[in-house]
């Protein structure tokens, strides 16, 4: 790695850790010994520090190891969460599994399994952890703690009610003396929530809806009554993000109920699609940024809320970034929920402009119907669940967008829908890296690619962007310039968004794939 | 490194020493990479100095459905830019740059035992296989549309085919297995047009007159008597000479019914190519009662004895012995083990080793030292002109046999071993004295055919699941990828677009490694 | 070609042959260890054997045929030939052959005419046919059990005192681990008495299997460079990695590096060792003699 680079990285450090003081560190250095949190640290930038694999000698890149799941459990789900890492260690979960790996040698160490009665065996999108324990969600909505030492079941807590068509997938957070579990399920019409338990005995400690659940909650007035609130939708499918400074939880929810069709919620239908900024110690939420205001497209905002300190027009300043499901990107300011930037980072057809907070306006002539609508983005959205990443060397916002479309039709006409009432079908969809200037929200560059790709998003002080690639191609990219520098084509897909850390001086990339996690070093 | 290519190409200009054509470096369009069987490729853009940067270029998963066996054993081969290989009841050809599947042929099987499949041949448009019910067939390169298929065994006589054929000029050459009744041994050459039968070599003696004869008692035993061709054969194009490796005698391991040295079983045969007749035989496993078939791979080089150019054939054998035969004359230049063993007394005139009588099979058991499986087995090993050295993955194990059937009329197997302890090493051999130049030992076995390289690299699987590459010198570890399974197919090398790959496969995935960094 | 026991023997060895579980073989070397998926030998139309028509088949072979192909049907000498080698019986397939080749004519024992046999006597002879192929298929011992038991007691506790040098490390009472005290009672047949003696660490392929798991584990010491020592039991070992388990339970890895030291003890090293300096009658002697320590 360059000189020059080497300086950019201690200016950039030293003066995003000056802005963060006091315990500003804990916000902007992902540890490179370990993962403990689903994006690495609290922040969700899913940038690492270190610069052993580098923009000019990763063509050395060689596979270190492969490990394989049992064909019985990979068969049900490839894992799509990221893995974790502590004491050379990695810990990742499937439905219904969990498995500890040696990161040394990628040998099996445990594998715990279950068996869920019932629930949408969806996928599962990975643990949390403390000093001595993991934490994961199972399709029957059970919250489960297991022992590192061994897989063996720590405690296990029902957070959420299957027989109302909930299921749960979600990453847990650890943040301080909470666990955090959002849920999933959109089904039926139901309200969402996270809710926050204790780690050691699995106790709840508060749950936090994210739609009002009885007269005088704040946001009622966005539904037209009660009923329609309480079974609103706004499922927390995103792991949450967390300033510890500010002491605030930064939450993205889904979409409002019933989904396509809805004749029988007008309004705003707050605070489904939104980024909500909730306090960790009560569970009492600080703001709201709504991204898609009554949404009617099934466009969860339920993206990474991505914490990190930048200047704004030569000013410090604390923000959270979303590029959001309906192919919008919001930069706010994460102490107060004040939009900064409100821009598309692909092109749509759904919006009238912004109004005076910087929420897009929905045209009314987009909405659903019966002979159909033809929208854009589609219901994948712009993107969707896979993370993307913001690296404070190039001040780029990176993401794989969607630019698609396709046709949403409203099957329940009547006045009163449930569940769905509609759906989108078929359509076209090209897909970019995209690498957003977070001041502007412009495309500094884009690398398009032949099909579509769902991948989630890592980049290093190495000037490295990885990436999934269509081909089951593993990929790392110049993260300055997005010139493609290296490739592996895996066995199938890359599911499991990548991710690094240092070993023995050593640093290995991690990516998981189909029914197999590969890493990747320089020797 | 280059500047080894380059000495070698000098060296091989120069010296007659390696009088040998080199093997193909933009192909691999048989089972050995050539015919010799040295497994020896002269590229060396991957070498003992770049290898720990040997990146992941694809990996193919193989897909063949149920009852097939999903984990090749068979080299794959190459030519053109695409891969050619084969598991039981499958074919399939892949491109050779990206790992996608070009096609995928599937033979409708009768049965006999799906054991494994070694591998596959070629010529200019075909490739050609063995299915476990002992059809020999032919399929298009371009589109894997079958050509041909012929029967070339009874399985109601429980033989089964897993053997890799091996083009010899106008013959595809092929070998049968089947060790569960007694019934002779033999290798078939067939049309590649047609695929009509040229000639039959009959491993044993079939009926009287016939040479060896006198090495059983009867008729009848002679006739059973084993001698399965499990090994693909290596070729002489100069002398027009194929060396085929024969299996063990039948009865396996009862043995009371064919007293004699069992003629030619456990033995290397020297056949001619264009008429199927036997010039020479050495047999490496005289009257064996052990199971140690002598299908190892039989290899030839050119190298020079007491200063002297000779033609070479060198074997590890599953008995734990290395031969070194003038492979002209089938005279012996080296007898010796590889690995210290316990069943035999010496060696004869011939250099033949003679079996210790009280080492044979018992009822209360007899500890034998190799086992069944061998000091080595199938798996192939490597020669290596540049260092001079005979490189073989090697068991020291012992076992003990029990005699199962102590009627004087066995059949069949009628005993086995049982229950044992080994442990492994890669052994490189001085070709002209056998003796170990330097070993290394594995914790766990390692059943890895092997390839080395002008790269001065050895590579092969090791314990763990890992791809290895060791210096070819000295034998120090530089290089592994631990994959997601054992390493099951010998690796094979190649070079695209000048682009050096390695080529493993472990279990149901075929790998792809390559050299990124100038 | 070979000789024809008795009539009685006869039977013992055909009841004894029917008694035996109908085991598939296992796979043999050459090749890989383990079995291949979808293994079965011979034809997928393999004749199954019906055992109540092959014991009819039995006695009307013991009436008709056995004075010239033998009890067990491998032929007998100038008179009838090997039938588990004939190419009609592994051609047949419940008479298909069989039938068209007897009723051609053929001598039969008691003098009846080889073209009135009926469809089921002949079902049943193949079916007794069949049955002999199989048992030479097989790879069980006769009787399914193999006796290990002809060693000399006085000269087993000789060479267990004396040159096999076990009285050093195993003694024959008390509770230790390496205790031999009730050893006659610990495996119920001395065939394992004899394998766990001569292999005690369990690996190994052999014709029957791996044997049990290691009775003592291997230990690894593992110092890094300018580090203190940390011994556990070896999980596993390579060129390039080491893992050890702690008698805490903890798992250690280690990447190996020039400077970090590994070093393997197999408490199970001196049986190894003896592999090259037992004789197989030392081997059966000390088999008696262990039979009888309590």
């Amino acid at each position: 790695m360059n000189v020059a680079r080497i300086a950019v990285l201690c200016a950039l450090s030293t003066a995003a850790l000056s802005a963060q003081q006091p315990g500003g560190a804990r916000l902007n250095g992902m540890p490179t010994d370990s993962w403990p949190t689903y994006f690495g640290d609290f922040t969700g930038r899913r940038f690492s520090s270190l610069a052993k694999i580098n923009d000019a000698n990763v063509n050395s890149l060689t596979l270190a190891w492969i490990y394989r799941m049992s064909a019985a459990t990979a068969a049900v789900n490839p894992p799509r969460g990221t893995p974790l890492m502590s004491d050379g260690v990695i810990y990742f979960s499937g439905t219904d599994n969990a498995y500890a790996v040696d990161a040394r040698t990628g040998r099996e160490i445990w594998h715990y399994s279950r068996v869920s009665t019932v629930g949408r065996h969806f996928s599962n999108r990975g643990m949390g952890m403390d000093a001595r324990q993991v934490f994961f969600e199972t399709p029957d909505c059970h919250l489960i703690a297991l022992n590192k030492t061994d897989g063996t079941v720590r405690w296990s807590k029902v957070i959420a009610d299957i027989d109302r068509f909930y299921y749960c997938s979600v990453a847990p957070a650890v943040i301080g003396d909470h666990v955090i579990a959002g849920v999933s399920g959109d089904d039926l019409d139901n309200p969402g929530f996270i809710e926050a338990h204790d780690p050691e005995t699995g106790d709840l400690q508060w749950r936090f809806y994210t739609v009002p659940m009885k007269k005088g909650d704040p946001g009622m007035a966005s539904w037209p009554n009660e009923n329609m609130a309480s079974h609103g939708g706004g499922m927390t499918w995103q792991p949450v993000t967390y300033d510890p400074d500010l002491d605030l939880i930064y939450l993205s929810t889904g979409n409002p109920q019933p989904v396509i069709a809805n004749a029988n919620r007008p309004g705003d239908n707050l605070y489904t699609c939104s980024i909500v900024a909730v306090h960790a110690d009560t569970g009492k939420m600080a703001w709201a940024f709504q991204t898609s205001p009554h949404d009617t497209h099934d466009w969860d905002s339920t993206q990474p809320a991505v914490l990190f300190d930048a200047p704004i027009n030569g000013q410090p300043r604390k923000l959270v970034a979303q590029a959001a499901r309906n192919g919008h990107f919001f930069v706010l300011d994460r102490a107060t929920g004040q939009a900064i930037v409100s821009t598309e980072y692909v092109k749509t057809n759904w919006a009238l402009g912004n109004n005076a907070q910087g929420q897009p306006i929905p045209n009314p002539e987009k909405l659903p119907s019966i002979a159909g609508t033809l929208v854009s983005p589609n219901q994948g959205g712009g993107v969707n669940w896979y993370p993307p990443t913001f690296s404070p060397l190039t001040g780029l916002f990176y993401v794989n967008a969607n630019r698609a479309y396709s046709i949403y039709y409203l099957y329940d006409g009547t006045d009163n829908p449930q569940g769905w009432g509609g759906n989108d079908r078929s359509g076209w969809s090209e897909t970019s890296l995209e690498a957003i200037d977070y001041q502007t929200g412009k495309i500094s560059w884009s690398h398009q690619w032949a099909s579509p790709n769902n991948s989630g998003l890592l980049s290093t002080a190495g000037n490295l962007i990885f990436t999934g690639a269509p081909g089951n191609t593993f990929e790392a990219l110049n993260a300055t310039t997005g010139e493609p520098l290296w490739r592996a084509r895996l066995a199938a897909i890359a599911t499991v968004p990548a991710t690094t850390w240092e070993l023995d001086g050593t640093q290995y990339v991690i990516v998981g794939a189909g029914d197999s996690l590969y890493a990747f070093t320089i020797r | 490194m280059q500047l080894r290519a380059i000495a070698f190409a000098a060296a091989l200009a120069a010296a007659s020493l390696y009088a040998q054509k080199p093997m193909p470096t933009d192909s691999w369009p048989t089972y050995n990479g050539d015919f010799s069987g040295r497994r020896f490729s002269p590229l060396a853009k991957i070498n003992d100095h770049n290898v720990n940067s040997l990146g992941l270029a694809w990996m193919y998963r193989i897909n063949a459905g149920g009852g097939a066996n999903n984990s090749p054993r068979g080299t794959p081969l190459m030519s053109d830019g695409v891969i050619y290989f084969s598991s039981t009841d499958n074919a399939f050809a892949i491109d050779a740059r990206t790992g996608h599947e070009i096609w995928h042929y599937v033979w409708p099987s009768t049965g006999a035992r799906h054991f494994s499949n070694r591998g596959m041949s070629m010529d200019g448009n075909q490739v050609f296989f063995e299915t476990p019910d002992c059809h020999l067939v032919a399929l298009s390169k371009e589109d894997g549309k079958l050509r041909w298929s012929k029967s070339i065994a009874d399985i109601d006589q429980f033989y089964y085919c897993s053997v890799a054929p091996v083009v010899v000029g106008h013959h595809v050459i092929a070998g049968v297995s089947g060790d569960d009744l007694d019934i002779p041994g033999f290798i078939e050459a067939h049309d590649p047009e047609t695929g009509e039968l040229q000639w039959k070599f009959y491993t044993v003696p079939m009926k009287k007159g016939d040479p060896g004869m006198e090495s059983w008692p009867n008729q009848d035993m002679a006739s059973h008597g084993g001698g399965m061709t499990w090994q693909p054969i290596t070729y002489d194009p100069d002398l027009d000479m194929i060396y085929v490796t024969t299996g063990n005698p039948q009865p396996v391991i009862g043995f009371a019914n064919r007293k004699g040295d069992n003629l030619y079983t456990a033995s290397i045969c020297a056949v001619h190519a264009d008429t199927g007749k036997l010039a020479w035989s050495f047999q490496v496993s005289p009257h064996d009662t052990h199971d140690w078939d002598s299908t190892e791979a039989a290899v030839l080089f050119d190298a020079p004895v007491s200063g002297q150019p000779r033609k070479l054939l060198a074997l590890a054998a599953r008995n734990g012995k290395f031969f070194l035969l003038d492979r002209i004359t089938g005279k012996a230049i080296v007898s010796t083990e590889f690995v210290k063993t316990n069943w035999s007394l010496g060696y004869d005139t011939k250099g033949q080793p003679i079996p210790n009588p009280e080492k044979v099979p018992s009822l209360a058991g007899s500890l034998s030292s190799p086992n069944q499986g061998g000091a080595t087995n199938w798996y192939p090993p490597t020669f290596d002109p540049l260092t001079g050295l005979f490189y073989v993955n090697a068991n020291r194990a012992f076992s003990i046999y029990y005699l199962y059937d102590a009627t004087d009329n066995p059949q069949g197997w009628g005993g086995n071993d049982r229950g044992g302890w080994q442990e492994s090493a890669l052994e490189a051999l001085d070709y002209q004295t056998g003796k170990i130049k330097w070993s290394h030992p594995w914790e766990g076995a390692s059943n890895s055919g092997l390839l080395s390289t002008a790269g001065n690299l050895i590579f092969t699987g090791a314990p763990g699941s890992s791809i290895e590459a060791l210096n070819a010198t000295t034998g120090a570890p530089l290089w592994h990828s631990r994959l997601a399974s054992g390493v099951s197919t010998p690796p094979t090398t190649w070079e695209l677009d000048g682009t050096q790959y390695l080529i493993v496969g472990a279990a149901d995935t075929l790998y792809a490694f390559t050299m990124l960094t100038k | 070609m070979n000789r024809t026991p008795g009539f009685a023997v006869f039977i013992t060895l055909i009841a004894a042959a029917a008694a035996v579980a109908q085991e598939g073989p296992r796979p043999t070397t050459p090749g890989p260890a383990q079995r291949t998926t979808g293994d079965s030998i011979g034809p997928y139309n393999k004749q199954v054997v019906n055992e109540a028509a092959a014991d009819r088949g039995r006695h009307f072979y013991a009436t008709e045929c056995v004075d010239c192909h033998g009890p067990t049907a491998r032929g007998v000498d100038n008179k009838g030939p090997n039938l588990v080698r004939s190419n009609i019986v592994l051609h047949d397939r419940v008479g298909s052959e069989l039938g068209p080749f007897l009723k051609k004519g053929h001598p039969l024992q008691s003098g009846a005419i080889a073209a009135s046999l009926t469809d089921n006597q002949i079902a049943d002879l193949s079916h007794f046919l069949k049955q002999r192929v199989d048992d030479a298929l097989k790879r069980q011992p006769m009787g399914d059990h193999i006796n290990v038991i002809t060693g000399d007691v006085a000269a087993g506790k000789a060479y267990f005192e004396g040159d096999g040098k076990c009285a050093g490390c195993h003694a024959l009472t008390g509770t230790e681990p390496r205790s031999l005290a009730g050893i006659n009672a610990r495996f119920a047949d001395p065939v394992d008495l004899q394998q766990a003696m001569m292999f005690p660490s369990g690996r190994g392929r052999g014709g029957r299997g791996r044997g049990g798991p290691a009775s003592a584990p291997v230990m690894l010491t593992v110092t890094p460079a300018g580090g203190q020592p940390i011994t556990g039991e070896l999980v596993f070992l390579d060129d390039f990695d080491a893992q050890l388990r702690d008698s805490s339970g903890k798992l250690h890895t280690f990447t190996r590096t020039p400077t970090l030291k590994v070093v393997k003890t197999d408490p199970l090293q001196a049986h190894h060792e003896l592999l090259d300096r037992i004789t197989d009658k030392n081997m059966h002697d000390l088999v008696v003699y262990l039979e009888t320590v309590k």
